[in-house]
């Protein structure tokens, strides 16, 4: 009798009866329920930081690919008229063999471009080539490096000779000359970097300060 | 009985829920699921049935817990709490289980954050001989195993029958008849009235 008043309220048992009116003050007041929220704003999942950060590299790699498109597409003219003018490199005659075992970094000084007049071009090539043939031919033998050199001349002489002066278009002049233009500009910002970081800048600042 | 022994049985108990879960639902469970999808649809009156419905058993679960004072604060919380979630319930059958989830939840994390105070005494609160029983029987009952606590507050205090108690928290009859059976064994014992009136 007791287990059935305490499963489902029938019958009777003292103490339970008695328990329940005891506990009867912290039984449930019936309140009105809370006062709902406007509007229930889901949860939304925020976008990864890498998510961003793949995007960011993608458009960027985009963007660098159009302007290397468009460029390429604005000069292809210019491209292939120096590419197709310029010698590669130019190596005196009489010392094929002692070229080959310079370095490769060393035979870039023999790069020229031929984009100036021919008769500039051609004093230019030549100091370069008396500059190279030193490093080249043995020190010992001054006459072989003589004549290297006077073989190097001719054949650069005969080589402008032979070639007829180059005609650039108005685009291709102004396309040239924006791009010598910003060649400066980078040369001067390098220099002013190479002063910072070997010191010559703040070294004539302070020889102004103390005039 | 020994903590371990009536943690077995808390598993074994779990054990039979998921069995009877395959059952058909009951009518009730069916009234319940419409209830959720009216208060799901916005429905503000579905949603004050709602809680004239639960607001009792979610009442003894707190109670259980917190201090008697901050109960019915944490039962509005938690039917808040619930409405914000209610896309979240899969089961709409099981509304009473999932909110009995919410209130222990909530009563849990009623004491994380929780400042360093102390609880008056139930003596210092009334001077009411009747009250300060009422108290002591309460403390008594809380510091009976979770799952005697919970069933036997909800039968004491908000004097639901074992079926009510069954139907509203989702655990099975057997279990809450065991509950009932084990923890007035515990709280007789525990108060001295062992059958006998004290």
């Amino acid at each position: 009798m007791k287990e059935d008043y305490l499963w489902d309220k029938t019958g009777g048992d003292f103490d339970i009866e008695q328990l329940e009116n005891t506990l009867q003050a912290f039984r449930y007041q019936e309140t009105a329920p809370p006062g709902l929220p406007a509007k229930i704003i889901p949860f939304e999942a925020k976008p990864s930081r890498r998510l961003f950060k793949l995007t960011f590299a993608f458009a960027l790699f985009a963007a660098i690919a159009v302007v290397c498109f468009s460029a390429w597409f604005y000069f292809p003219n210019v491209k292939t008229e120096i590419a197709k003018d310029s010698p590669k490199i130019i190596s005196p005659p009489n010392v094929e063999n002692t070229v080959k075992e310079i370095p490769l970094e060393k035979t870039t000084n023999l790069m020229i471009e031929n984009t100036e007049t021919p008769k500039n071009s051609i004093k230019k090539e030549v100091v370069k080539i008396k500059k190279f043939v030193p490093q080249v031919v043995r020190p010992n033998k001054p006459e072989a490096r003589e004549a290297a050199i006077k073989n190097a001349e001719d054949l650069i002489a005969n080589k402008q000779a032979e070639k007829p002066p180059v005609k650039l278009t108005k685009e291709e002049t102004y396309a040239y000359n924006q791009l010598m233009l910003a060649l400066s500009i980078t040369s001067s910002k390098l220099k002013i970097v190479t002063d910072k970081l070997e010191g010559i800048e703040e070294q004539n600042a302070v020889r102004v300060n103390e005039r | 009985m020994p903590e371990n022994e009536m943690t077995g049985n808390m598993f074994l108990f779990a054990k039979s829920e998921t069995r009877e879960s395959a059952a058909p639902v009951s009518e009730k469970a069916t009234a319940a699921a419409r209830l959720v999808e009216r208060v799901s649809a916005g429905d503000e009156q579905a949603f004050g049935e709602l809680y004239k419905c639960f607001a009792p058993m979610v009442h003894g679960i707190v109670l259980a817990r917190v201090p008697r004072d901050e109960a019915q604060d944490i039962v509005q919380e938690v039917f808040l709490s619930a409405y914000k979630n209610l896309h979240t319930l899969r089961e709409k059958s099981a509304v009473g289980a999932w909110l009995a989830m919410i209130a222990r939840n909530r009563a849990t994390e009623f004491y994380r954050q929780l400042k360093p105070t102390e609880e008056l005494s139930e003596d210092l609160k009334g001077k009411d001989a009747s009250n300060v029983q009422a108290g002591e029987v309460l403390t008594t009952i809380r510091t009976l195993p979770d799952a005697y606590r919970e069933t036997l507050i909800l039968r004491l205090v908000e004097r639901m029958t074992g079926n009510e108690i069954a139907d509203q928290t989702g655990l099975t009859p057997e279990s809450v008849r065991v509950n009932l059976h084990r923890g007035m064994k515990l709280l007789r014992s525990k108060l001295g009235i062992d059958g006998v009136k004290k």
